[in-house]
């Protein structure tokens, strides 16, 4: 009755888990949809609030790139385990050996994928909406948002595994990410406003960098930690 | 990996939720080759058991103690694990093949033991449709194949007959019947006492989180079960 196993290495456990999820998104298509859907609506209210001069709209458009950035995260990331909880899905992943840790990167790297792609539209939207043009001094904006949109999934994946038990998460999870990432989002939008303008963003992106690798190194800490109380402890006494 | 399990004991584990005490002081050794019913009302202690045997849960006090050729830490004892809970552990969204082909490459077992599974439990020919549009008979069918897939030395299946129909169930009979002869530990939480006798070398009774009874041979289940409350009723 034995069966031959190969054990798979962490990054094929990823892989699997990433492909999974994304699978499960293109059938749904629920995040990508209100991510999009939240994003236009934010960048319309801030069309017919109006900025006065280009220039006003052309150093306004960061902050808004980057609020509206966040906002999406929180979004993307409060589902990171809705799916998984919903008949306990998530317990059987956890016992298989490593599949813990593949778990965090996995849901990491697709929150950030959805991100990024949101991010993307958004950058799209706002550069021609407010006639920016982010690259016209190179390709520093969009690489400070995709550093930073990694630090904010790396904040929000630990924090939704850490409250994914809690009934009210959806609530919380927003509270607590967002005086978490204050830094990271300074940073970012410091770092955009350097790159239009023309100046040096390096000293910003390397915060951006530090915030990303403390949050990736603590998220994998606490990640499996959350997940033994939200999925393994059941709470009932049957 | 320590060689093949060979006992899973509880040694005086109590485990309290909040100030709620779920199971105290129970003590149960299982070996090798037994499949154990586990009886009992709701909210006696069963499912925390499974949780405790699964070590999903930690005692709050007393110790869960594994023996391989060596004694195993907790992580290597839920590696050997194998669990239908009441919740069905599986994805909606997907479908039953995507879900096993999941767990199948998590842990690393080879992709015809998906399709091995989906024929043992006669989910072939609805292998391809999501799993939130299957019955409950079948979700515990796929349930099964999911925690049976990755051949687990210790098996805890908790209301395992939930949804299933008299074929699936004799279904499910065969099954443990060939986890016991590959030497495998069965639990068996099951409130469905017409389970056939023969198919348990032992019965255990829980009530308000005691172990109240602990019989071996094929006694009936319910007179088993009947006379353990007895002794217990105030």
């Amino acid at each position: 009755m034995s069966v031959p196993r190969r054990t798979p290495t962490l990054a094929q456990q990823v892989w699997l888990l990433l492909q999974k999820d994304l699978r499960v998104e293109m059938r749904t298509g629920e995040v990508v949809a209100t991510s999009l859907l939240f994003s236009a609506v934010l960048v319309s209210l801030f069309v017919f609030a109006g900025f006065s001069t280009r220039k006003a709209a052309s150093e306004g458009a960061p902050g808004l790139l980057w609020m509206a950035s966040a906002f999406v995260a929180v979004l993307v990331v409060t589902r990171t385990f809705e799916r998984e909880r919903e008949d306990g899905a998530v317990t059987a992943l956890l016992l298989i050996p490593g599949a813990s840790t593949a778990l965090f990167f996995a849901k990491l790297v697709y929150n950030w994928l959805l991100l990024t792609l949101v991010q993307g539209v958004l950058l799209l939207l706002v550069g021609g909406v407010f006639s920016v043009d982010w690259f016209a001094h190179g390709y520093a904006v969009a690489v400070a948002l995709l550093l930073g949109g990694f630090g904010l999934c790396a904040v929000g994946t630990t924090l939704a595994a850490l409250l994914a038990a809690m009934r009210l998460r959806e609530v919380i999870v927003p509270v607590v990410l967002f005086p978490l990432c204050v830094p990271l989002l300074i940073a970012g939008a410091q770092a955009s406003v350097a790159a239009i303008r023309g100046q040096n963003s390096g000293a910003w992106m390397v915060t951006i960098l530090l915030f990303d690798l403390l949050f990736v190194g603590l998220g994998q800490w606490l990640f499996g930690l959350a997940l033994e109380g939200a999925g393994g402890g059941e709470g009932d006494s049957e | 990996m320590g060689g093949a399990l060979r006992s899973v004991e509880l040694r005086s584990a109590t485990r309290f939720f909040g100030r709620h005490v779920a199971l105290y002081r129970c003590s149960l050794k299982l070996v090798a080759g037994e499949v154990v019913a586990v009886l009992g009302p709701n909210g006696a202690g069963k499912s925390t058991l499974a949780g405790l045997l699964a070590t999903t849960l930690a005692p709050s006090e007393g110790e869960v103690v594994a023996a391989a050729d060596r004694m195993l830490d907790s992580s290597e004892l839920r590696a050997r694990v194998g669990w239908v809970s009441h919740e069905s552990m599986l994805q909606r969204e997907l479908t039953g093949r995507e879900q096993l082909a999941l767990i199948a490459g998590l842990y690393g077992v080879a992709s015809e033991r998906v399709v091995f599974w989906l024929e043992r439990v006669r989910l072939t020919a609805d292998a391809d449709r999501a799993i939130g549009t299957y019955s409950r008979g079948m979700r515990q069918r796929l349930a099964l194949a999911r925690a049976l897939l990755s051949e687990p030395e210790l098996v805890l299946l908790d209301e395992p007959t939930t949804g299933l129909d008299a074929a699936s169930r004799e279904v499910l009979w065969e099954l443990i019947g060939d986890l016991r002869a590959a030497g495998r530990i069965v639990v068996v939480i099951t409130h469905d006492l017409d389970a056939p006798p023969e198919l348990f070398s032992r019965a255990v009774v829980l009530s308000q989180g005691r172990l109240v009874a602990d019989r071996s041979g094929p006694e009936s289940l319910s007179a088993l079960y009947a006379a353990a409350l007895q002794r217990v009723a105030p």
